[in-house]
């Protein structure tokens, strides 16, 4: 297969997903397993493969900047890495079709999630003068200002995170789809800090599943490597592009895209392809 | 561990400060990692590149580096970015006990059980 075109790929799914705020995974997969003839298991293991890289890369300067809450990091950690190892089991032992259908399943929420974060309001976090056990402090460069913030409902992020872990060991997605919101809505962490916090967790979370893919024979390196590659540095020239880019009609066009996915995912879990 | 009433100081007993080595170990595992990908795929356009779907198992990585297979060495790259991750679990483990920071320390240390159990687990088949 081209080299290039996998490059190609991944870096469209790496911009793509960076200036929405989603993984490039829900791109990756449905494009590797649709039109390039990549088997799906090959393609969720080069996706994990490339979550980490793109994660990684991310968390470099998340980290740096104190955004990313490193104690609630590996405290939720301990859940998401045994969710993405069952889930990286559990996908190992699914047929192709039974994953196409899952995939397509999680396409759907994915748009959903897309849509109802465009519409919701500002989140409060739970602000307080110390950060306590869990909580951090970062330096907000927008408001000109120190944010210091609490934690609270750890065990509903404990939850959270298993699920996530999952879901990213199944399908080979990032899972910050399930941990960003819990983190604001339900933990009191400000957007900022749970964004770089779920970016934090993703490298070591993806790790647990692709391990699994690496032993099994399910990275094909030839595919996985051009697609990591890519997808870092079009998640790098996205951050870059972020701030100039507006999100709101990008990220319809990128729903609409994830349902056409949906059902073509869909259609190949009863064994129907349509290209 | 800091009390939920004090404030916290960071204190860095030594090697400066967690997130800053954090962010350097990071730098340097995903740029040896993306630098032998790359590599690979450039030796792939000079050299024939065997039509393997399977990363090259460990045993024969090093050989098949030396002889400048280009899967291997994309394989290799691959390798160095899934340790990245577990480095920087191991790192973190090894700063909180610097710190005393016990509870922090041993969640640390139980990720990366769960990581070396999947990776056995993965070879166990």
């Amino acid at each position: 297969m081209d080299f290039a075109l996998l490059a190609v790929v991944g870096s469209l799914a790496g911009l793509l997903g960076s200036l929405v705020g989603l993984g490039g995974g829900v791109i990756v997969v449905p494009v590797l397993s649709l039109f390039l003839g990549v088997p799906i298991h090959q393609a969720i293991a080069a996706s994990a493969v490339s979550v980490i890289a793109t994660s990684t890369t991310g968390a470099i300067s998340y980290v740096k900047c104190e955004y990313s809450n490193i104690r609630l990091g590996i405290t939720l950690e301990t859940a998401t890495t045994i969710g993405a190892m069952i889930g990286g089991l559990t996908a190992a032992a699914l047929s192709r079709e039974a994953l196409s259908g899952a995939f397509g399943v999680v396409l759907v929420l994915m748009s959903g999630y897309l849509l109802y974060r465009r519409r919701q309001g500002t989140l409060q976090p739970y602000l307080a003068d110390t950060p306590g056990t869990f909580g951090g402090r970062y330096y907000d460069p927008h408001a000109c200002e120190e944010v210091c913030y609490r934690v609270r409902n750890v065990p509903a992020g404990l939850a959270a995170s298993l699920v996530a872990g999952n879901l990213s060991g199944l399908l080979g997605i990032g899972g910050g789809v399930v941990k960003v919101p819990v983190m604001t809505l339900a933990m009191g962490v400000p957007m900022r800090a749970a964004a770089a916090t779920s970016n934090f967790m993703i490298g070591v979370t993806g790790c647990a599943s692709a391990y699994i893919y690496y032993t099994r024979g399910f990275v094909n390196p030839l595919v996985a490597g051009p697609i990591a590659l890519g997808t870092t540095l079009g998640a790098m020239l996205g951050t870059r592009l972020a701030a100039r880019v507006g999100g709101g009609t990008l990220t319809l066009a990128l729903c609409l895209v994830l349902l056409v996915f949906a059902v073509q995912m869909g259609l190949a879990a009863i064994g129907i392809r349509v290209r | 561990m800091a009390g939920d009433g004090g404030v916290r100081e960071v204190q860095v007993p030594r090697g400066g400060s967690p997130n800053a080595m954090l962010s350097r170990l990071l730098s340097i595992g995903i740029g040896l990692a993306l630098s032998l990908i790359a590599l690979g795929l450039l030796l792939a356009l000079f050299r024939p590149v065997q039509q393997s779907t399977v990363a090259t198992p460990f045993a024969q990585l090093p050989a098949a580096v030396a002889s400048g297979d280009p899967a291997a060495v994309v394989s290799l790259g691959l390798v160095v970015l899934l340790a990245t991750p577990a480095a920087r679990v191991v790192a973190l483990a090894v700063a909180y006990a610097e710190r005393r920071e016990w509870t922090f320390a041993l969640l640390a240390v139980i990720v990366l059980l769960v990581l070396v159990t999947s990776f056995l687990v993965g070879l166990s088949q």
